[in-house]
């Protein structure tokens, strides 16, 4: 039984300290899973963040043992906090200008993966979403599953234990909200126009 | 959450569940009624959610592995029709280089590229903003924009005239220039910045080493470079926002009014006074 399968029975037996292990342990997987596939991937190409959590799911969890929604959930809760934290650590490591040398990105330890996209887009949608975690936990649970776990919206409603109509309005508050956090992020870091 | 944001939240989902606008606005005034806080929280939450678009419905990003990516331009590199050569410039955000192109004609000229690893949306955004600026530039006295693109790896560049001129103040001194000479290549200086004034576009980081004077058939020639951190009034230089954290210095120190906040005129006037004093002072 992997260690993963483990803490999930654990967890799903009620012991109080197995979700706590989860993350960590969740996280070095999936650092290891990403070095694993894009040291044999062609230098360029990219990784899918939701598929490779699942493909992470089928490695670490034994499913048959894992039936139980409570159990998933928690994995993917785990593993989409988990990509969180991967992609948004590097995403201020490559906003911070570079001094000196040619190399552009950074140097891999062991193939560190690292975000493609606009660096700046993730790390003000976590710090949004971070703000979203102290208001409404279920709805920044939700985003998170879906963004970065990229759960379905019914395996999404399951894994949260709520209907998928709940799921459905939560979903769309979360957008709007996050939605709003980011412009006025946006807008308060512009700088104010100069007199006439 | 709290009881406020929990009603709040609550009145926005059953809003946008109805189709009529009038049923909808009955339902936001029946609920709201008396509680002007709450009317407030949810027009606002509904503006937001009139202007979301496609916010989150896309994935997160991809991973990608960073072995063997090509090493930063430098001297040989060839760009579209453009064959970089020696570095001459580094700024904030960017390098620039002399570059041969090729075609459809043969010159040199100069190209402005992003740094590696600037290439975030927040400085492409302002490149786009400078390159858009000097495109918007018609004066003899301001470097022309002839060409822009983006390399196979994704930075934006553009290509200017390549200014064969040394700073202003240095041309002073080495040419030995009267205060009256000095002055009147002053003027150029100027009608240069009148002229981006005009059409709307406050230069911000003017300092001698951002003007070059070179010589056209013999006769000195002002050139205004670099505007790196200009900026547009009035109209959008760049469809990408433009916002200037606080960590990130706008303008060099040295040459920067003492409040950002007055007037543009003023803040001119200031620069000027600093960039005539360096060209003079050195002549006394």
């Amino acid at each position: 039984m992997s260690e993963v399968t483990r803490i999930l029975s654990a967890i799903d037996q009620g012991d109080p300290h197995a979700t706590e292990q989860l993350l960590p342990l969740v996280y070095d997987e999936l650092r290891r899973l990403a070095a694993q596939k894009l040291a044999q991937e062609k230098p360029g190409q990219t990784l899918e963040a939701t598929a490779l959590v699942h493909e992470a799911y089928l490695r670490l969890v034994d499913v048959s043992k894992a039936q139980e929604w409570d159990s998933r959930g928690h994995f993917f809760a785990a593993a989409a906090e988990a990509m969180r934290r991967i992609l948004v650590d590097n995403a201020r490591r490559k906003r911070r200008p570079k001094h000196g040398g040619d190399r552009i990105r950074l140097d891999l330890d062991a193939a560190a993966p690292i975000a493609q996209t606009p660096t700046d887009d993730l790390v003000e949608l976590d710090e949004a979403l971070s703000q979203l975690e102290t208001t409404d936990a279920v709805a920044a649970r939700l985003v998170k599953l879906r963004y970065f776990a990229g759960l379905s919206m019914p395996q999404a409603a399951e894994a949260l234990g709520i209907s998928l109509r709940t799921a459905e309005r939560n979903w769309t508050y979360a957008r709007i909200w996050l939605h709003r956090e980011l412009s006025r992020a946006d807008e308060a870091a512009a700088e104010p126009d100069p007199g006439p | 959450m709290n009881m406020q944001q929990d009603k709040a939240k609550s009145v926005l989902l059953n809003a946008l569940e109805i189709g009529s606008a009038s049923v909808r606005q009955a339902y936001l005034d029946a609920e709201c009624a008396g509680n002007e806080a709450l009317r407030c929280e949810v027009q606002d939450l509904l503006y937001y959610h009139d202007q979301m678009g496609v916010l989150l419905e896309s994935s997160a990003p991809a991973l990608a592995a960073t072995i063997n990516e090509p090493l930063a331009e430098r001297p040989g590199t060839v760009i579209g029709p453009y064959k970089l050569m020696e570095q001459i410039g580094e700024g904030g955000m960017g390098l620039v280089f002399v570059a041969e192109q090729q075609e459809p004609i043969r010159r040199k000229v100069a190209l402005k590229i992003i740094k590696p690893s600037m290439d975030t949306r927040q400085v492409i955004a302002r490149f786009e903003a400078e390159r858009q600026a000097l495109a918007l530039m018609d004066h003899p006295n301001i470097a022309c924009v002839f060409d822009a693109g983006t390399t196979a790896s994704g930075r934006p560049y553009f290509v200017m005239e390549l200014v064969k001129g040394i700073a202003i103040v240095e041309y002073c001194d080495q040419q030995q220039l009267t205060a009256r000479e000095r002055l009147e290549l002053f003027l150029s200086v100027c009608q240069a910045v009148q002229h981006a004034h005009g059409k709307g576009i406050i230069h911000r980081d003017l300092k001698p080493s951002n003007i070059l004077v070179a010589p056209h058939d013999g006769v000195p020639v002002v050139k205004v470079i670099d505007f790196g951190v200009a900026k547009a009034i009035g109209q959008q230089l760049s469809d990408k926002t433009i916002y200037t954290r606080f960590t990130q210095m706008i303008g060099t120190p040295l040459y920067m009014s003492p409040s950002r906040r007055r007037s543009t005129r003023w803040t001119w006037t200031f620069a000027a006074t600093s960039i005539v004093s360096a060209c003079c002072c050195t002549s006394c």
